[in-house]
């Protein structure tokens, strides 16, 4: 009797314990499909936006080819007199210019005051992560305490004490100004985690304004800031 | 009373036990079916995105043509005119292209390789292990505080607007996706560049958390100018007035 006893105990726990391993079982592979089939989601979502950035860039390159190929028609049959020509080259000389950030441009945008608190100074890397973030958001020109950004601008921190900026020395606050799509770039400094959760948590005083004219001064330059005396334009094939 | 009771339980937990058994089944070979028809749907999507790219790459090869031979019609008409103007206009035109970064350049450097820390990609905390925008951003700033006149990344050429952005394993330059491992040249004097490299902090964080970093100086490296075949340069600045301009 106390054998059967025991061997039902057993049965019973052998029962018990096969129940609670295919429970666990159960939920973990009902939970594992579920981040499974998120994370294909969001690769599929991946690869559809992929697909529609493909597809605008497929239609804005066929308009510039056919605008190019009857522009060079055109040029080839009639030819260019010499006003033609100097208005050609007026007009890329000025939007060269402006791409590379030498003259002064006006458009709507953002106007950025940004104060250090007492707790911790701003460093050339919060500087960096605040114009990459406008930047990203497709801003179309940048300037910081009236210093424009342009390629080869450098943000340094030098010993805490102050920021060079294109060679000159700045220090808080700082005034940083972006023209682009004013929402667009509000909206990409304020997401969750992003910049200014992080400029908050180091007790920065910082107000974004909108406009519809910030004005940003071409590149102050006395021949330091772009230079191009080590660098040989050459023509490659592609 | 007790062997009744018993009965009961055991009975209770065998049809317990069958009803776990069925739902596991089904959930097994449900998931299977959503695989498969995942995999479908995102296979036909990479083809259709291939096809694209292939498609895109043909026109951005006929649109430098196009532009290759715009120049040369300008080239032919200016020195048709025996112009003295529109000569300097024409070399002030490209002296502006080349302070820019849109011309291709040659001239000494260093290149840095950049990949992620491979064998321990593994272990938990890979976030440390990676490469992010930061630590990119960080190192070109290093470069252009050295006196660093044209950069490019992974043949991505670096000008005033070029962001550098993470979305998940790959960093997004010029609206371009790139992936490990990145190339980063910088051209400038090699000697003061790698200076740089070598007193930065970044990159001395960047060695010890295992990535992996390579640094080589050279005479002579291409750097490209930035693709305006793919995109318009007025795209890039449509929302532009220019207020000031003295050319005439």
């Amino acid at each position: 009797m106390t054998l059967d006893k025991t061997k039902r105990s057993i049965a019973l726990a052998l029962v018990c314990l096969s129940l609670g391993i295919i429970l666990a079982w159960q939920y973990k592979s009902i939970n594992n499909s579920e981040t499974a089939s998120g994370l294909e989601n969001l690769r599929e979502d991946q690869l559809k936006d992929e697909l529609i950035q493909l597809q605008d860039d497929y239609a804005d390159m066929l308009e510039r080819f056919t605008e190019l190929k009857n522009e060079n028609e055109e040029i080839k049959e009639q030819g260019m007199n010499e006003n033609d020509i100097r208005d050609r080259l007026n007009k890329e000389l000025v939007e060269v210019k402006t791409f590379a950030g030498m003259l002064d441009v006006m458009g709507a945008g953002l106007r950025i005051n940004m104060k250090e608190g007492s707790t911790f100074s701003i460093q050339d890397d919060d500087l960096l992560q605040l114009i990459n973030e406008l930047r990203a958001a497709d801003a179309q020109a940048i300037s910081i305490n009236d210093e424009r950004i342009v390629a080869m601008t450098e943000i340094r921190s030098v010993s805490s004490l102050y920021i060079m900026i294109n060679g000159n020395r700045y220090t808080s606050p700082y005034e940083i100004k972006a023209i682009g799509d004013p929402q667009k770039m509000e909206n990409s400094l304020n997401m969750i985690g992003g910049v200014m959760d992080d400029f908050k948590g180091l007790d920065f005083q910082i107000s974004i304004e909108k406009s519809d004219s910030i004005v940003i001064g071409g590149v102050k330059d006395d021949g330091s800031v772009i230079k191009t005396d080590l660098l040989i334009p050459v023509d490659k094939e592609k | 009373m007790s062997a009744a009771y018993k009965k009961i339980v055991l009975f209770v937990m065998f049809v317990l036990l069958g009803l776990i058994v069925s739902i596991q089944v089904k959930v097994i070979i449900n998931e299977r079916e959503k695989v498969s028809a995942k995999n479908l749907d995102s296979n036909q999507l990479v083809e259709q995105i291939e096809e694209l790219q292939a498609q895109n790459e043909i026109l951005e090869v006929e649109i430098q043509k196009a532009l290759k031979e715009r120049e040369e019609l300008t080239l032919s008409v200016i020195s048709d005119q025996a112009s003295y103007e529109l000569e300097t206009k024409y070399n002030q035109l490209n002296t502006v292209k080349l302070q820019a970064g849109l011309t291709g350049v040659t001239g000494p450097g260093v290149i840095i390789r950049l990949d992620d820390a491979a064998a321990l990609r593994q272990i938990t905390n890979a976030s440390i292990l990676i490469i992010h925008d930061s630590d990119i951003m960080a190192l070109l700033n290093d470069l252009k505080a050295a006196g660093a006149q044209a950069i490019s990344i992974n043949g991505e050429r670096i000008v005033a607007m070029s962001e550098q952005l993470c979305a998940g394993p790959t960093i997004r330059i010029n609206r371009n996706r790139y992936t490990v491992p990145f190339e980063i040249i910088a051209l400038g004097d090699p000697d003061l560049l790698n200076k740089a490299l070598q007193s930065s902090e970044r990159l001395a964080y960047m060695t010890r958390d295992r990535i992996v970093v390579n640094i080589r100086t050279s005479r002579s490296i291409y750097v490209p100018g930035l693709n305006t075949a793919n995109i318009k340069l007025g795209t890039l600045m449509s929302n532009l007035e220019v207020l000031d301009s003295d050319i005439r």
